[in-house]
């Protein structure tokens, strides 16, 4: 039931410095945020790791995860391995993923994934457990960045699944612009010329970022008057553009000509795009690397283990399976969300031809991370403000 | 058979119990799946939330519910220009659009089947209403196709000369009229069926009888056969509208841009979000909206059997 994690988490966050009040003027306690200057190191007090040498449960492995974002083939390959099967239950959204976890998290033994935003809520909620590196040999072999990420420091809670930057694409055959060549690429979102081509990804932080973006403004802003701004430029794009929104927009290629979208999805635009066209027809840009060198957000996503799992070993092993180098390369090449694992780097992917040449620009290195910033965990109330002015802009469509 | 045994009244072998029991099934039903759910929105739209997670916390305890979250939603309704308005009007235009499209068309169908058919209205009404054993989605998703710049219809329309092959129709790109078609495409079967039900039940006889009295065709359908059929149309308009004032995903499949936001899109998109409050509100003026309609049919039937009786 909602309100049984709420107590302990409020006496959790009570014993840390901030707090803030509530509309009712009872002190709520403060989240703490995790930044790259402010790095977090998760508490364990009554959820401890798993033990050392477990043998793995008989399962079912309960997965919940966002759909199909783990190669059917991998999952059974774990399966034949590991003599159980894979229960796999949808999540659409993050914020319904931490509806579920905290209604009834300890139903499952996996989640895939957690976004950076929802990691400090989930940990300081002791919603989920420590890993034990023991049962994770193939974690050496992930980009050291996550070795000890500033969101979970010691990588205590959590272990890198994927990796992706959020850009413009766009049909190269309809859309004459340069558009890597523009002082601020993010102009072809609200370009008129585009008016009803033109498609967003679809949730509270993607859609705000567009704009905050287009602003030069940091997209974890908590300031009332950057974000009105941000939601009157949304407007106004609304009103001028008829934005489509939605984050399966590899359905939509001969539809629309600009998108806004995550650069795992692009590497399987070649199976979607329009009979008869080739995938040169499709560009990429990361603002970050273009020439007006324009803010941009790159990420990763992480695995977690909630907190009371019934298979917790089960669920190392599918972790360790996947961070496999061997099977991260064969789940990357139909997932299409780039593994943080070191042996597979941008040239081994391109001689591969996973990706097709012309689209090189969405595979990342550890040495972007830099370049870019995250969409990261916000106080309760501007988190609230996010998702409203979300609904607002996009009236649920 | 003991006199009044079929009927239960007084005298009969059962028990007292006996035909009421023939309730419990039906209660308990309701009492799980209607009531108890409608009290859990009742204890969200009016409860707490969690204040890090932002989760709903429902309370159960009438005396302690706020109202103050519901009251901030219902303003934004009667707010000019707010996406809640915006969206009920959409939803309002939509689906009187595609109801009345449902009735233009279902109507016809219904009346041909029952009086024009002959010894092939059985196989005629299984052609009409065989594509609608394809799931909803699937449907959806075909017209995804179909609707597409270079798609079939466009292709259709261009042969015709009413299109311009090198600007197509956008008609996926947030056009209200295709949602409309849409919702109308996928509730008509639920329109034509009682519409048969109704016309299929009104005798020849009482037809021929206003023929010989010297009405023509035109008249004896205005004077006998569309009021006849008045509540079969009332039920169809009925059957049809309702699910269509809660549909979302037509609108996400064929439009999914805000100038098309239907309010099932707000109430979807509220739950998946970290707003279930406002989610819950919105189902529960929704349904005290749907209200209204469904209590003038029952009154309608009730009138209509009252007349029959006398």
């Amino acid at each position: 039931m909602a309100g049984i994690a709420t107590p302990s988490l409020a006496a959790i966050l009570a014993a840390c410095a901030g707090k803030t009040s509530t509309q009712a003027g009872s002190p709520t306690p403060a989240l703490p945020l995790a930044r790259p200057d402010n790095p977090i190191s998760l508490p364990i007090q009554d959820n401890p790791a798993i033990a050392d040498g477990l043998q793995p449960e008989a399962g079912p492995l309960k997965i919940l995860g966002y759909n199909d974002y783990i190669r059917k083939f991998i999952l059974n390959k774990f399966s034949d391995q590991f003599s159980t099967s894979v229960d796999w239950t949808i999540f659409d959204t993050p914020e319904q993923m931490v509806q579920m976890m905290q209604s009834s998290g300890s139903n499952w033994d996996l989640i895939v994934s957690v976004t950076l935003e929802n990691v400090g809520k989930l940990g300081f909620g002791h919603l989920i457990q420590p890993l034990n590196k023991s049962y994770l040999p193939n974690f050496a072999n992930v980009w050291k960045v996550f070795q000890s990420p500033f969101y979970d420091v010691g990588a205590q809670f959590t272990a890198p699944y994927t990796v992706y930057s959020t850009g413009i694409g766009w049909r190269n055959d309809r859309v004459s612009e340069d558009i890597p060549a523009m002082d601020n690429p993010y102009d072809i979102l609200w370009d008129p010329k585009y008016t009803g081509q033109v498609h967003l990804l679809n949730g509270s932080r993607d859609t705000l970022a567009a704009a905050l973006l287009r602003m030069g403004a940091d997209v974890n802003t908590s300031d009332p008057a950057v974000l009105d701004q941000a939601k009157q430029m949304l407007l106004d794009g609304v009103a001028a553009m008829n934005w489509k929104f939605d984050h399966t927009d590899y359905s939509e290629l001969g539809t629309f000509d600009v998108h806004q979208t995550w650069s795992g999805q692009v590497s399987y635009y070649q199976y979607y795009l329009p009979k008869g066209l080739p995938i040169t027809a499709f560009s990429y840009v990361w603002p970050p690397k273009a020439a007006g060198k324009k803010p941009g957000i790159i990420t990763n996503d992480v695995f977690a283990i909630p907190k009371g799992a019934k298979s917790p070993v089960l669920a190392h092993k599918m972790i360790d399976h996947v961070l496999d180098p061997s099977n991260a390369a064969v789940n990357y090449a139909y997932e299409g969300f780039q593994p943080p694992i070191t042996s597979i780097t941008p040239e081994s992917i391109l001689a591969d031809e996973l990706v097709p040449k012309n689209l090189s620009n969405i595979l990342i290195t550890e040495e972007d991370f830099p370049l870019g910033v995250q969409e990261l965990e916000l106080a309760p109330a501007v988190n609230q403000l996010y998702q409203q002015i979300y609904q607002e802009v996009t009236g649920g469509a | 058979m003991p006199e009044g045994a079929g009927s239960g009244s007084r005298g009969a072998w059962f028990p007292s119990w006996f035909w009421p029991s023939f309730a419990a099934p039906a209660t308990i039903w309701l009492l799980l799946l209607f009531v108890l759910p409608f009290f859990v929105i009742l204890a969200i739209a009016f409860g707490r939330v969690d204040p890090i997670f932002l989760t709903p916390s429902p309370v159960y305890n009438p005396l302690r519910w706020d109202f103050g979250p519901f009251r901030d939603v219902l303003s934004q309704i009667f707010a000019g220009g707010s996406i809640y308005q915006s969206a009920f009007l959409h939803t309002l235009t939509f689906v009187l659009a595609a109801t009345a499209l449902c009735l233009v068309i279902g109507y016809p169908i219904a009346y041909f089947i029952a009086r024009h058919a002959g010894r092939l209205r059985t196989l005629f009404l299984v052609a009409f209403i065989a594509p609608f054993w394809i799931s909803y989605m699937m449907r959806m998703l075909a017209w995804i196709n179909l609707l597409q710049p270079n798609g079939y219809v466009n292709r259709i329309l261009g042969g015709l000369g009413l299109a311009n092959a090198d600007a197509p129709i956008q008609w996926l790109n947030g056009k209200p009229l295709t949602v409309i078609l849409g919702l109308a495409y996928g509730y008509v079967p639920f329109m034509i069926l009682p519409l048969f039900g109704v016309l299929d039940r009104i005798p020849s006889s009482t037809l021929e009888a206003a023929r010989d009295l010297g009405a023509g065709q035109v008249t004896t359908f205005l004077r006998v056969t569309l009021p006849l059929s008045r509540q079969g149309i009332l039920a169809g308009i009925i059957i049809v509208s309702l699910p269509m004032f809660g549909d979302y995903f037509t609108q996400t499949l064929l439009a999914g841009t805000r100038n098309t936001a239907m309010i099932g899109n707000l109430i979807v998109s509220s739950i998946q979000s970290s707003l279930v409050q406002t989610g819950a509100s919105l189902v529960l003026i929704l349904l005290v909206l749907l209200i209204l309609p469904m209590l003038y049919y029952l009154r309608a039937t009730a009138k209509a059997t009252e007349l029959v009786a006398r």
